[in-house]
Formats: C-alpha cells, sequence, structure tokens
C-alpha cells in the first residue's frame, strides 16, 4: 500500500469515526427538537416523519405562556450565578491553601476528603442532607439552594485551581511578602489575576453543571421553580399520556444555552482542563 | 500506615453517612393523632398545601374557588413531578422526613398502597371516608387499594376502568358484532390482522404490560399473586399465543407504551384493545371516537368478566399540622358536590357511583362507564409497597416469556419468587 492510499484510508477512517460519533450526539438532539415543533397529532404517526408535514412553534409559545418558563429561567440564573460567585471565592481560597500548605498533614487529608465528598452519590445523602436543611429553615429558599449548589460545585472546582495554584511559583508570593504585602493582597492581586483562565474554565463548566443539575431542585424545593425540574412538572392531559412535544419544547429551552456556552467557549474549557493537568 | 488512616477516616464518614440515611417518619415512633377532629373545629381561614399536578388545568382556579366556599379553608399548590419516578422521590422524602409544609397530596393507587403500608398518611375512616360516604364507592375497589388494616386512607378523586375498546370500522368490514367471549375474540382478531393491521393491539413494555397481564389473567379467572395457579397460566400461554401462535398481536409491542398504541389505533392499525376510559378525550380529539368508529364495548367473558378500576386519590400528610381543615377539604371533596367540581375542573369521571348514576349527570362515555359498574367486578389492581419495582420485575419476566428467552415453566417459577420476595 502506497503512502498515498495510506494517508487517504487514515482520512475515511477518521472522517467515519467523526461522523459516527456526531451522529450518535446530534440525531437525539435532532429529534428533539423535532418533536417539539411537531402537533401532537403526527408524533407517532407511521411511517416516522423525519420532518413534521405541519410544523408548530406553539409549544415554545406554551412554555411562555402556560408553564411560566420566565420565572424558572429568572430563578435559575440568581441562583447559578450566586453560587458561581461563591464557589470562586471559596475554590480560590481552598486551593490556595491546600496547594501552599500541603506539607501540612491535616491540610492534605481535608484536601482528600473534599474530594471524597464529590465521590458519594446524592441519593445517599439526600435524606439526611434533607432533615438538615429542614432544621435551618433551609428548604424551598434561595439561600439553601446557593448553599447546596456551592457544595455541589466546589470539590471540582477546587481540583482545577489547585492544580493551576501548583503551576505559580511560589517565588512571586514571597517577593510579594518581601515588598510588605498581606494575605489578601497575595491572594487577591497576584494570584486571582494569574489564574484568570482557570476561573474561566470552571466558571463556565459550573454554569452548565448548575443548569444541568436536577437532583437538588427536585428535593430541596417546593416553590421555587427551576428549570432543570419544570422538564417534569409539564402537566399531562391523563395519565397515561406524556405530553413529548412540550417535554421536548423544555428539553431545548433548556439544552440551547448549554450548546451556545460550550461553542462559545470552548477552547477556554479545553485549555483550562489541560494546562491545570499540566506539571511544572 | 498512612493509607490505612485514610481508608479509617473514609469509612468512618462512610458510616455516619449511612447512619444519617436511616430516619424515620415521625408519625411511625409517635401514638397516632385523633381521627375525629375535622367536623367540630373552626377552620374558617386556614390556608392549607396541596400537592398535585391538577394546578395547571384551566378550571383549577374555580375548584379552589369552590372549596373556599363551601369550606373557608384556602389552598396553596406545589406541584407534583409528573414524572413517576421523580414524583415517588420527591413525595416520599417529604413524607418520610415528617415534614409538615404539605397537607394534602394527590397520590395514585401504586404510592397509596406504599404510603399506607408505611404509615405515612392518616386514616380517614372516622370522619371523612365514613360508612355512608364508603358505599357510595366501588366497593371491591375501596377494599383493594385505599384500604389497609381495616383503615381507609383516601379519597378516591374519579374513576377510570380499563376497558374493552373495539374499532368499530374494522368490525363491520369484518361483519362482525364486538366479541363477547374468548372464540369470538379470536375470531375477530384473526378476520382483521392482514398486513400491518393487527386484531389485537397491547402496550407492553415492562411497565404498561401489568396492565394487560392483570386483565387477562382476571378473564380467565385466575390470581395475579398465584402464578402456579392453572388459570394464571393459561392467561399467559393465551398472550404468548396471540404474539406467536394466532400471529394477531406484534412481538414488535413489546417496547410500545401508550402514546405509541393509541396512535396506532387511532390509525385503524389495530382491531382492539384494553384502555382506560380515561382516553375517550383523546380518540375524541382525534375525531376517532364514536359509535362507528373507536368505542367502549363491554368486557368480553371468558371465565370472568372483571375488570381493572384506577384512580388517584386525596391523602393527608400524617405529619401535617393542618389536619382538620386538610379534612374538611377532604369531605368536601368525596362529597357529590366535591366530586362534581373535580370532574368540571379536570374532566375526569367522579369515582362517586351515585354521582354516576344521577339522571341529572351526563359526560362523554357515561354510559358505557355505568354498563361496567353495572355488570362487571370492578377491581383494583394487585399491587404491594414497591409497587414499581413489583410492576417492571414482572413485566420484565413477561417480555422475556414472549421474546421465547423462557418457557412458561421457568417464567412461573421466576414470576413466582419476585411475588413470593415484594408481597411479604
Amino acid at each position: 500500500m502506497s503512502a498515498k492510499q495510506k494517508r487517504i484510508l487514515t482520512f475515511i477512517f477518521r472522517w467515519s469515526l467523526t461522523l459516527g460519533v456526531a451522529m450518535i450526539i446530534l440525531i437525539p438532539l435532532y429529534w428533539v427538537f423535532i418533536s417539539s415543533i411537531t402537533p401532537r397529532g403526527e408524533l407517532f404517526s407511521t411511517p416516522i416523519n423525519f420532518f413534521p408535514e405541519n410544523f408548530t412553534f406553539q409549544n415554545y409559545v406554551d412554555l411562555f405562556v402556560e408553564l411560566d418558563v420566565a420565572t424558572m429561567a429568572w430563578n435559575t440564573l440568581i441562583i447559578t450565578v450566586c453560587s458561581l460567585l461563591l464557589t470562586i471565592i471559596l475554590g480560590t481560597a481552598a486551593a490556595y491553601a491546600f496547594a501552599r500548605f500541603e506539607l501540612f498533614q491535616s491540610v492534605s487529608w481535608a484536601f482528600r476528603l473534599l474530594l471524597f465528598s464529590a465521590l458519594i452519590p446524592p441519593v445517599i445523602t439526600a435524606r439526611p442532607l434533607y432533615d438538615f436543611m429542614k432544621s435551618f429553615d433551609l428548604v424551598d429558599t434561595y439561600a439553601g439552594l446557593i448553599i447546596l449548589y456551592t457544595s455541589l460545585l466546589l470539590p471540582f472546582s477546587v481540583l482545577i485551581l489547585y492544580n493551576f495554584v501548583k503551576q505559580i511559583p511560589a517565588s512571586l508570593e514571597e517577593a510579594a511578602q518581601i515588598d510588605g504585602a498581606n494575605f489578601g493582597t497575595i491572594l487577591f492581586k497576584i494570584y486571582f489575576p494569574l489564574m484568570k483562565p482557570a476561573i474561566a474554565t470552571v466558571s463556565i463548566i459550573n454554569f452548565i453543571q448548575s443548569l444541568n443539575e436536577f437532583f437538588t431542585p427536585l428535593f430541596f424545593t417546593y416553590k421555587i421553580k427551576l428549570l432543570s425540574v419544570g422538564i417534569t412538572t409539564v402537566p399531562r392531559e391523563s395519565n397515561f399520556e406524556v405530553p413529548w412535544d412540550l417535554i421536548s419544547a423544555m428539553g431545548w429551552f433548556i439544552i440551547l444555552p448549554i450548546i451556545l456556552f460550550v461553542l462559545f467557549f470552548e477552547k477556554n474549557i479545553m485549555e483550562g482542563i489541560t494546562q491545570g493537568g499540566v506539571k511544572q | 500506615m498512612k493509607k490505612l488512616g485514610f481508608m479509617f477516616v473514609m469509612l468512618t464518614i462512610f458510616l455516619f453517612v449511612l447512619a444519617g440515611c436511616v430516619g424515620v417518619n415521625n408519625s411511625d415512633t409517635e401514638e397516632p393523632e385523633s381521627n375525629e377532629e375535622s367536623a367540630d373545629v373552626n377552620v374558617e381561614g386556614e390556608t392549607i398545601t396541596w400537592m398535585t399536578n391538577d394546578s395547571s388545568r384551566p378550571g383549577w382556579e374555580d375548584l379552589e374557588q369552590q372549596i373556599l366556599d363551601e369550606t373557608g379553608v384556602e389552598i396553596d399548590v406545589v406541584v407534583t413531578p409528573t414524572n413517576p419516578d421523580d414524583m415517588v422521590a420527591r413525595m416520599t422524602t417529604i413524607l418520610s422526613s415528617g415534614d409538615t409544609e404539605v397537607d394534602i397530596m394527590h397520590i395514585n393507587d401504586e404510592l397509596i398502597t406504599a404510603f399506607s403500608r408505611a404509615g405515612y398518611l392518616e386514616p380517614l375512616e372516622n370522619d371523612v371516608m365514613t360508612d355512608d360516604v364508603m358505599s357510595n364507592f366501588a366497593e371491591q375497589y375501596m377494599e383493594d387499594i385505599p384500604t389497609y388494616e381495616g383503615s381507609i386512607y383516601s379519597v378516591p378523586s374519579y374513576l377510570e376502568i380499563l376497558a374493552f375498546w373495539v374499532n368499530n370500522e374494522l368490525l363491520s368490514e369484518a361483519g362482525m358484532e364486538a366479541p363477547t367471549n374468548k372464540e369470538e375474540f379470536l375470531a375477530y382478531a384473526h378476520a382483521v390482522t392482514d398486513g400491518d393491521v393487527y386484531g389485537y393491539g397491547g402496550a407492553w413494555e415492562r411497565s404498561y404490560v401489568f396492565n394487560e397481564i392483570g386483565t387477562f389473567i382476571n378473564l380467565f379467572g385466575g390470581d395475579y399473586f398465584d402464578w402456579e395457579n392453572p388459570k394464571t397460566q393459561e392467561a399467559l400461554e393465551f398472550m404468548y399465543d396471540l404474539a406467536h401462535e394466532e400471529g394477531v398481536t406484534p412481538p414488535s409491542q413489546l417496547a410500545d407504551i401508550y402514546d405509541p398504541m393509541i396512535q396506532k389505533f387511532i390509525d385503524n392499525k389495530y382491531g382492539m384493545l384494553f384502555m382506560y376510559t380515561g382516553a375517550i378525550p383523546t380518540f375524541d380529539e382525534a375525531d376517532s371516537y364514536g359509535p362507528d368508529k373507536l368505542d367502549i364495548a363491554p368486557m368480553p367473558t371468558f371465565e370472568t368478566n372483571d375488570a381493572y378500576m384506577a384512580s388517584w386519590h386525596h391523602v393527608i400528610n400524617a405529619s401535617s399540622e393542618k389536619k382538620p381543615a386538610a379534612k374538611k377539604v377532604l369531605e368536601y371533596l368525596a362529597s357529590p358536590e366535591g366530586q362534581v367540581a373535580y370532574y368540571e375542573m379536570s374532566g375526569r369521571l367522579p369515582a362517586r357511583l351515585d354521582v354516576l348514576n344521577d339522571p341529572e349527570f351526563s359526560a362523554p362515555g357515561l354510559e358505557s362507564v355505568k354498563e361496567y359498574i353495572e355488570n362487571s367486578t370492578l377491581r383494583g389492581r394487585p399491587l404491594v409497597p414497591q409497587s414499581m419495582e413489583f410492576v417492571s420485575g414482572i413485566g420484565s419476566i413477561f417480555q422475556q416469556y414472549i421474546s421465547d428467552d423462557l418457557t412458561l415453566e421457568q417464567t412461573v417459577e421466576q414470576a413466582q419468587a419476585e411475588i413470593d420476595r415484594l408481597a411479604e
């Protein structure tokens, strides 16, 4: 086999694989979108229509008029933004401490425990956590949700930020100390600017995770409506029929900002993760 | 040594977490409160919280107003997740933690079976579901579902019957009448089956098939909890033969839930099926409901003509701090006026038989339902406390039987073991 033939074969193999993987991911998304613009009566018609004969955007209108997704989106935004800010502040401080004081055994253990906490399935902690939150009157409150979201986002954020802090030479900090800088100045004026790429990455990933988070709002809210749970409260006409058209529209309403985010910030996400993984 | 220490700490944390999970509902450990506290207490102006998925219906505000006018109690709503798994998780957390936020819940047959046995619900037999009131509901159903150890735990909000539906267009093409027995059932199924049109249609997805297995077991006079019963086995073999020997129903429906089954019925792909009476509006909207289109026929008699009834129930959280007000509301919902008010809001037929038999009351499909009430025994579905696990477990075994992965003997053995495990 000549070199040219090899190149062509490699090219075909790569692209087949790429297209195959892309199809596996994109076809369900396409199907959800098509279902969202298909009138209910046509959803299960046979033979299958890969594009509806009479498409409609009524389901998207219903989302705003009947399901009040605007309120859900607003609540989701408030909780997500507050959690992100808190996560970044706490995460950076924690990452700094874990990276700079890891010679102390207790600090190193605390870091391991934090990472371990992320491995516990939420369903195991749900019930005791519910009792705990209830005892502080934090169930179905913005404050309660922000605390829960922050605790959910912190372990991964600290891990990424920790790897980043470790790459920053300690000599910078020492030089600042010699010049009389206190801890706050060092953290906010030296580390924060240097960690911007990592903070951007963590923010983007956490934003996506917050939008996707389903378990926490499902268990810890009554009346505060969030987007991710909204999909499970889409009303049914009867007990045995699922309004797939409306659910699909809701699905797209949730997915779209995530897709846009990833499209716009893909480079930052990848850079942040890979940079954090490189050792000095 | 360092590693050992780390593992010890991890293990300790894990045990703490587990210990935290062993919480129980307050009501389990406390003496049940008096069951006779609603009638004489002034509840005017109180607000109770109602967990339901009905609040998005157009008539909900009218129902709230009617309740306020009749009882003086105001309603605050918490929306229930409609996805069954999420609903179970959410409600179980609230009830098991002794949460007092929710007073009334709207739950299905499966959940009332689980929650009543767990002690999460307030008994209602002394003040809401008194003998007088009870006598107006389907007797066998009330015994099967909301009653546990002599106590009654719910007010059924509506009545649905898993009825026998026929395609009258295909029937008249075949020159036949709606089947009334097993022989006619098979004859009609054969007469209709042609290409992609099948005489009988079903939804044999592992959770949904539960209803059909039970319906055929009822028709053959078997017992869902006894799979060694020859009549139960006869029903299973009959279903197997419909798909294989007779070839009058498609094995591909093993993947179907109700939505595709309903669509195929509307598209004239099925000659008959079992479906809830609540599907009337769906067929009506598709312009397919009526005496010369898709319609409910009397249940055919194989050995029996028993039919399943299903409902959703209004129940009171045993930990509620507003039980008198909640009971006042349930008293109204159990009354003829309350049942009609709920019907007007939801379009679902009332569960009270005296309301259904009232000449003043009319609703689409009412005559067919009355025919069932008069001529069939309406049973509750056979459920156990862990109903979802039970339903899908038996469904999976049945699917393996239909797919020829299990013989009838193996199916019976495995299903019986599952029943013995979960029904204890």
